[in-house]
């Protein structure tokens, strides 16, 4: 169990906070350069979304890590649909007004 | 936006254009059906009777026939002598074959299904769940009436009303055999209930939504596919599947005064296809294409052209061709039913049918309705049907012409 | 047309691009650490940690109840101790195969009517209950010849489950025998100075952290209601009608859970010895420690040396609530829930009944009774009928050790697929333990039906027969067993 104990380790929950900070610092630009017209709440309802991928991974594979395989899968599978199909909703109401850029 | 393929009677040149070749491959579709059919039927009947032996092996028991349908078991510890008698009823996907063992004072002992052709993950949902623990110990008479009517296991009723009322028969035999005092229940007055209505209602506005001078046909249309998609996918779960014209083709025909919603269904389908060459049911309310047409809302979805659209509709129409005749040949009208729509509404299936649903699910949002254009076997087996009809009408047109 | 000019990486667009990387690494991180979680065996909540595990605890003040969740529905009666299926199992066994190898007084071939009272009477009233030990007899002959066949496979299991056994036999066995009745025995080696507690409640957390030093897991204490102590059988004293002796004031209720990853693997590589042993030392121990400050004590322990049914005790104490399979459901737990006790008449504060959600739960969820190989647990939605004046559930005791003497095991000892497939008995991971901890909380319910929605539409359990040898299943199991009960990983064979 090696290899895996480094998802314990405080350096990589460090890890995984520099790269939230990242990831928020480079949305602004995308949405800049998507011509994506955000305010609060769009930025809200993203952040959420974001969150209910991360949810989705980590539980599923939460419960293949305890032996429930076939639970895992199919819980990941579900989630990721409805992840997919709420993203797709998502894109439509935060592209409205979209201005296309050359960029 | 109208589907590409699926409203033929716009795109009748599709057809006609190939219409010699495919005429012919249609009536040796049709003989091949014929034969399937005919071959199932045999091996079917042939493998029955080595059923009981499997149940009750010789090693252990002897097993003398008694009557029609009425064997003595004897076993080699007791000196008590069992019956065993078998019922039929009618279940989803055709009939239930049951063997119940009793025991000297007709209390039922074991319970054994000896032929079903209800869907394998259907049946397997019923006896993983010991609805048929609940008949052991019953006496011959109790209770089965009123197991006959309550709903078993959520989404498997039709097959647990069966096993009661296949078992409800055997133990009519029985009673009389051994002179016991016996009340069958009554045939059911046929039922029309909800689920009826509504189908009879959606047939009616989806026929309507097509004369030339309504004005509504959108919000109807929408109106009819919601109600298909709640009411029919959900709420009763009784999509239109390959299970449903399996059983028709082979002549498991289910009692029409409870399954008065599927007879409505296919006659109604046929009915409306033969007369008028119109298909209400995939494009005005069946559930899963409303599902994929919701879900392509959501998207943006775009129907895709492909060149090779000619290779994609023969290969939907094999794959719905080689299912139908897998069914005939095993004599089991669920056996080959891909259909998602189990998976979709209610959960059950095979893994690798939820892996279906899921890519189907997802294309749907990028691609409109992918699984009725490329992978629904209904689509190609009424477009067979209406083949039938179009040649009809052009050789009596024809001799009308040539008469006039 | 004027030519795009080079591009150049610029500062804009490595932010961007990091970003999106940065976006893919953490969801592979949110993937890779959840996979951890679940693998990680510090969330096996109990076994074999000391009283200071991470967590490991479930808050029960806010669910503390007024009264027990068991409802009252009609005249209360003791248990009669023959409705203990292993007294008259017993009975029948001393019957059959004499201790001291006289003649048998009865045999597999006669009736009901040549049995001697009060078996006579018993099995007057239950027929189905004799017809039943028929047929476990028959299935534990089969099940013997079985053994020569699977050995193979489950000798591992089988030699841990004997070595989990052994502190459990005869005459030395700890804690010993009670000797003579209650009055007597419970004070044997007494300390006649005790001191004096500070208060009933300074009684009852001392002796909740000493019990967790000895191994406990969950400790809880309960008044002896009278209605739980068997009827008809005194330890120590034999055959007799009895009262509650009056020094049996409080008890103190111990849980702990099986081994956990042979406890998935039931019913072929788990045992109940584990527990069984672990909570004999810690009900005996505590027992010795009672005495020593003071009081009188007495040890009611597995696998059948209580006067006192366990799981009613236990839910006085508020550990925990009473699931479909008959069995104590804690929220820690789950149903993988092993009990002792130790009454005592220290002055201690007894602990308040809870109420998380158990019964509503259990209506709705059925996994255990779809489960169970020989359909012994009740499908109702509610308990049909009142057991000795309260509405709870009850298996048919009968049925379920048939199916002890049908499993490829090397004796009858025991199946607990209903423990180990319950969905309360998880780990103490986030996803399990926010489950866990929202569900209470919520009157509608409509939480835990979503949790079960997707209990029983994303996870598959072999059902019923398939844990059965061959011909009825295939010994099935519902997780692969651990590798050190795996005969292949170690053994030629």
């Amino acid at each position: 169990m090696g290899l895996i104990d480094i998802f314990i380790t405080p350096l990589f929950w460090i890890i995984m906070g520099l790269l939230y900070a990242l990831i928020i610092y480079s949305a602004r630009y995308w949405a800049k350069d998507l011509g994506l017209k955000m305010n609060w709440w769009k930025w809200l309802l993203s952040g959420l979304w974001f969150i209910l991928l991360i949810l989705t991974l980590a539980g599923g594979m939460t419960l293949i890590g305890e032996n429930e395989v076939r639970g895992g899968l199919y819980f990941l599978g579900f989630f990721l649909i409805i992840s997919l199909i709420l993203g797709v909703v998502l894109w439509r109401i935060l592209s409205v007004n979209r201005k296309k850029t050359d960029r | 936006m109208e589907n590409i393929i699926g409203e033929s009677e716009k795109n009748g040149s599709v057809i006609k254009s190939r219409s010699k070749t495919e005429w012919y491959l249609a009536l040796a579709t049709l003989l091949i059906l014929a034969v399937a059919w005919w071959t199932g039927k045999e091996n079917r009947a042939s493998t029955q009777s080595q059923k009981i032996e499997a149940f009750y092996p010789d090693s252990l028991y002897r097993i003398m026939p008694a009557d029609q349908n009425i064997w003595l078991l004897q076993t080699q510890r007791q000196q008590d002598t069992l019956f065993l008698a078998a019922g039929k009823a009618k279940g989803y996907a055709g009939p239930v074959k049951i063997l119940v063992q009793y025991n000297q004072e007709l209390k039922i002992q074991q319970l054994h299904i000896w032929s079903a052709s209800e869907t394998p993950s259907y049946l397997s949902k019923v006896l993983n769940q010991e609805f048929i623990q609940t008949f052991k110990g019953k006496d011959y008479d109790d209770g089965l009436k009123k197991l006959a009517q309550t709903d078993g296991v959520t989404g498997a009723t039709t097959t647990c009303r069966a096993i009661a009322k296949a078992t409800e028969k055997a133990s009519g035999k029985i009673a009389q055999y051994t002179g016991h005092p016996f009340k069958a229940t009554r045939n059911n007055i046929p039922v029309m209930g909800s689920k009826e209505i509504i189908l009879l209602l959606l047939f009616t506005l989806s026929m309507i939504t097509r004369l030339p001078r309504f004005r509504y046909k959108k919000q109807t249309r929408w109106l009819t596919l919601a109600a298909g998609l709640i009411l029919l996918g959900f709420v009763y779960g009784q999509p239109l599947t390959l299970t449903n014209i399996n059983s028709f083709l082979m002549g498991f025909w289910p009692q029409w005064q409870t399954q008065l919603y599927l007879y409505i269904l296919i006659l109604g389908m046929l009915l409306i296809l033969l007369t008028t060459g119109k298909n209400p049911y995939c494009h005005h309310f069946c559930p899963f294409g409303a599902f994929q047409e919701v879900l392509g809302l959501l998207g943006k979805a775009r129907p895709i052209h492909l060149k090779t659209r000619y290779l994609w509709i023969w290969l939907q129409r094999a794959l719905a061709w080689i299912a139908v005749i897998i069914a005939l040949l095993t004599h089991n009208p669920g056996i080959s039913d891909y259909v998602v729509f189990g998976a979709a509404f209610q959960f059950t299936g095979s893994n690798l049918l939820f892996i279906l649903l899921g890519l189907i699910t997802a294309t749907s949002l990028f691609i409109k309705k992918p699984w009725c254009s490329y992978l629904c076997p209904i689509r190609p087996i009424i477009d067979y049907i209406r083949l039938f009809r179009t040649k009809t009408l052009q050789l009596w047109t024809g001799r009308k012409h040539q008469q006039s | 047309m004027s030519k795009k000019p080079a591009k150049k990486l610029s500062r804009r667009d490595f932010i961007k691009y990091s970003g999106l990387a940065g976006a893919a690494i953490s969801l592979g991180g949110a993937a890779g650490a959840g996979y951890f979680n679940g693998k990680n065996k510090a969330t096996h909540t109990g076994w074999g940690k000391d009283a200071y595990g991470e967590n490991q605890f479930f808050n029960r003040k806010p669910f503390e109840a007024a009264t027990p969740t068991y409802e009252k529905a009609g005249k209360v009666r003791r248990i009669g101790y023959l409705e203990n299926i292993f007294k008259r199992n017993g009975e029948l066994y001393r019957l059959m195969y004499p201790r001291d190898g006289s003649k048998p007084q009865w045999s597999l071939d006669q009736g009901i009517d040549d049995l001697p009272e009060p078996l006579r009477s018993y099995y007057r009233n239950h027929p189905g209950s004799l017809k039943e030990f028929k047929k476990a007899i028959e299935r534990s002959r089969q099940q013997r010849k079985n053994w020569e066949k699977y050995k193979d496979q489950y000798l591992l299991a089988d030699a841990w489950s004997a070595a989990h056994s052994s502190p459990l036999r005869g005459r030395e066995a700890f804690p010993p025998e009670p000797d003579g009745p209650p009055e007597e025995s419970d004070f044997k080696g007494i300390n006649t100075k005790p001191y004096r507690l500070k208060s009933p409640q300074h009684g009852s957390r001392l002796i909740k952290k000493i019990t967790h030093t000895f191994g406990a897991t969950l400790v809880g204490i309960a008044p002896v209601k009278e209605a739980w102590v068997y009827q008809g059988y005194l330890r120590g004293v034999g055959k007799t009608r009895f009262d509650k002796p009056q020094h049996w004031k409080h008890a103190v209720v111990v849980a702990i859970p099986h081994e956990w990853e042979s406890l998935y693997a039931n019913p072929t590589y788990g045992t109940s010895y584990d527990a069984y042993s672990m909570l004999n030392f810690i009900a005996g121990k505590l027992e010795v420690f009672l005495k020593h400050i003071g009081y009188a004590a007495r040890s009611h322990v597995p696998p059948t040396d209580y006067d006192i049914a366990m799981p009613p005790l236990a839910i006085d104490a508020g550990l925990g609530e009473q699931g479909r399979n008959g069995i104590l459901i804690t929220p820690e737990l789950g149903a993988n829930t092993r009990l002792a006790a130790v009454t005592t008449n220290m002055p201690l504060q007894d602990d308040q009944p809870i109420d998380i959600g158990v019964k509503e739960f259990c209506r709705k969820c059925k996994i255990c009774a779809e489960e169970c190989p020989s359909g012994a647990i009740s499908f109702a939605e509610k308990p049909p009928a009142p057991v000795r004046g309260y509405l709870r559930w009850e298996i048919n005791q009968d049925k379920c050790f048939t199916i002890w003497n049908t499993v490829a095991t090397s004796h009858p000892r025991g199946c607990r697929i209903c423990l180990a497939i319950c969905p309360y008995s998880r780990k103490n991971n986030w996803i399990h333990r926010l489950a866990k901890e929202i569900d209470p909380y919520d009157p509608t319910g409509a939480f835990s039906s979503a949790m079960l929605a997707m209990q029983k539409g994303f996870f598959s359990y072999p059902g019923g027969e398939a844990y059965l040898p061959p011909p009825d299943g295939n010994n099935a199991v519902y997780q692969d067993p651990p590798d050190w009960l795996k005969m292949e990983e170690w053994f030629e064979l």
